[in-house]
């Protein structure tokens, strides 16, 4: 109560009764008691009207800074907060969708090379098997046109030792033959006709 | 000796007291009082929740930006759900009021502080308030159509002035009978503690006896004190949902 | 022949990742749709008011109606002189508010719908 504090054309009315607001004329109850003030009134606090103005002016201030600030300040403050992380949220999970076909991608292209390095692979395997089986088949046929090349020519050696041999055994054939017939007959056949004789036998 | 009898008066919490005064004006007394202090202490708060609650920015919100964006996301929805898109200019004075009302009523709720909402003139004032928005938004966005909100089809012709005007007054007292029971909720449940925590001084100053007695209604009082948090919290929203519902009706008269 | 099967193990290798990368981005976007579910029933809270409440209700907006009528008839004595006329009739006619909207509190009440969807202005059965 000690300030008072006053522009208007009213102060001097206002430091009259600085004391005792109760100079308020229209406010009869306030005069009842004005020694205390608005604290001594015998009326329920809420419904007591000499309290109404001041707190319609202080309600009007407040509640309009109240506005005021929210409107203009703090609701934006959060409201940006709450969107940015929104944003982020699902620019997150865009990411995390694009990673997740990226990844795909990158699987399949994965499954491709194993594929085709395992057709690779088994190409070259069947290459070095076809390799290998040709060199062996070459060397088989030389071996075998080699062992062949000697059979025959063992063969031609036999016959041509059979064919001496052959030779040989008429020759010896006919000199038997011209012994025993010399010795049984007595001398009086020819050669000729020995030989002859021996070569009927022979080729019979 | 005053200061005791003061004490267990449950009315004297109510006593709006001058912190100093400023004159008088057209014959109106106007002083800086309590209860334009708790009113300005409740802006405060409300706004360093909100200001120091953004403050830091985090993508993973901390303990004071949880509250923060909590409170914000909570009437945000409220007020989308109910109003849709075009009611998001709305918002920010609904989420004033609600932030207004749940701070003062809590701040009334710590022993010793001045509870705003439960005097009258100041819940009447929010109520005459949203009428008079309601009243101006009806008409700015439905012009003569708001009016349809108070002819009910189906009514004959005889009777359809009696039944408006009485459509009309229904309309009119919903805010009224908001802040009524705003403010009854808020009287009632703390001169039910003062009671209670008046029979505990009292008992407590009885002697050894005393004190044990005393344990029964301290225990009720704290019960209270927990159930009275709840009203709080539950008048505050219920304040915002109904102001919201009442804001639909001007914006969309019939449907 | 000997290393053809060990080709297909280590293909079989990779798939495990790919599958568990797979069930991991799944379960991220069952869990975000969860969560807005959840956001959704948080935001339309349905707040129990028991009896004593609705007692209260009745309370006020019976004093509401009749306080409301009882001004504007005030009001129209002051102004046009008449009065106790207007304030009788209008008395009247806010005690006759205030039964509708305790009818339609009452309905409200009764149909179970939460806090905040309920009095509908005009008709009764509008909403829904």
């Amino acid at each position: 109560m000690a300030n008072t504090t006053e522009t208007h054309g009213e102060a001097a009315a206002a430091a009259e009764g600085a004391a005792q607001p109760a100079d308020a004329g229209h406010a009869t109850t306030a005069t009842t008691e004005a020694g205390h003030g608005a604290e001594a009134h015998g009326a329920f606090p809420p419904f007591d009207l000499t309290t109404f103005p001041s707190q319609l002016l202080w309600l009007t201030i407040a509640f309009g800074l109240l506005y005021m600030l929210m409107s203009r300040v703090a609701l934006p403050r959060v409201g940006k907060i709450i969107d940015d992380r929104n944003n982020r949220i699902s620019g997150d999970l865009a990411e995390a969708n694009r990673l997740k076909g990226e990844s795909e991608a990158a699987s399949a292209a994965y499954e491709q090379a194993l594929a085709e390095a395992r057709r690779n692979a088994a190409a070259i395997g069947q290459k070095a098997r076809d390799e290998a089986k040709a060199d062996a088949d070459a060397e088989r046929a030389r071996a075998e046109a080699e062992v062949s090349a000697k059979v025959v020519q063992s063969e031609k050696a036999i016959a041509a030792s059979k064919a001496k041999a052959m030779a040989d055994v008429g020759g010896i054939a006919v000199d038997a033959a011209e012994g025993i017939v010399k010795s049984l007959v007595g001398g009086a056949v020819s050669k000729a006709d020995i030989e002859k004789a021996v070569k009927a036998a022979l080729t019979r | 000796m005053a200061a005791a009898e003061d004490r267990v008066d449950p009315i004297h919490q109510f006593h709006i007291n001058d912190l100093f005064d400023l004159g008088t004006f057209g014959g109106m007394k106007f002083a800086f009082t309590n209860s334009a202090l708790f009113m300005f202490v409740a802006v405060g708060l409300v706004f360093a929740l909100l200001y120091f609650g953004s403050s830091s920015r985090s993508m993973v919100p901390g303990r004071l930006q949880s509250v923060a964006e909590e409170l914000y996301s909570f009437i945000r929805n409220l007020v989308h759900q109910t109003l849709g898109e075009e009611g998001m200019a709305f918002f920010p004075f609904i989420f004033s009021l609600f932030a207004f009302v749940l701070f003062t009523n809590f701040l009334g709720l710590i022993p010793y502080f001045f509870t705003v909402t439960s005097q009258l003139v100041i819940t009447g004032a929010l109520a005459v308030f949203i009428i008079l928005m309601v009243v101006v938004v009806g008409f700015a966005k439905n012009g003569v159509g708001f009016l349809s909100l108070f002819v009910p089809h189906g009514v004959p012709g005889a009777l359809l002035p009696f039944i408006s005007l009485i459509e009309i007054i229904s309309f009119l007292a919903r805010p009224v009978s908001l802040s009524l029971r705003l403010f009854g909720n808020m009287l009632a449940g703390h001169i039910v503690l003062k009671v209670f925590a008046g029979f505990i001084v009292g008992l407590a100053g009885l002697g050894i006896g005393g004190w044990i007695g005393a344990i029964g209604p301290l225990l009720m009082t704290v019960a209270i004190t927990a159930l009275e948090f709840l009203v709080a919290a539950l008048q505050a929203f219920v304040f915002a949902v109904l102001t919201c519902v009442y804001l639909k009706d001007a914006l969309h008269p019939h449907h | 022949m000997a290393r053809e099967p060990k080709l297909p193990g280590s293909a079989d290798g990779g798939g495990p990742d790919d599958g568990e990368l797979a069930r991991r981005l799944e379960r991220l976007s069952q869990k975000l749709d969860d969560e807005k579910r959840e956001q959704a029933v948080k935001d339309a809270p349905a707040v129990d008011t028991g009896n004593a409440a609705l007692v209260f209700r009745f309370a006020s907006e019976f004093v509401a109606g009749v306080l409301v009528g009882g001004l504007i008839g005030w009001g129209i004595d002051w102004a046009l002189g008449t009065k106790p006329i207007a304030m009788i009739v209008f008395l009247l006619l806010g005690f006759a508010a205030a039964l509708t909207n305790m009818v339609r509190v009452a309905k409200a009440a009764q149909a179970g719908v939460p806090v905040g969807q309920d009095m509908p202005a005009g008709d009764e059965d509008e909403d829904a």
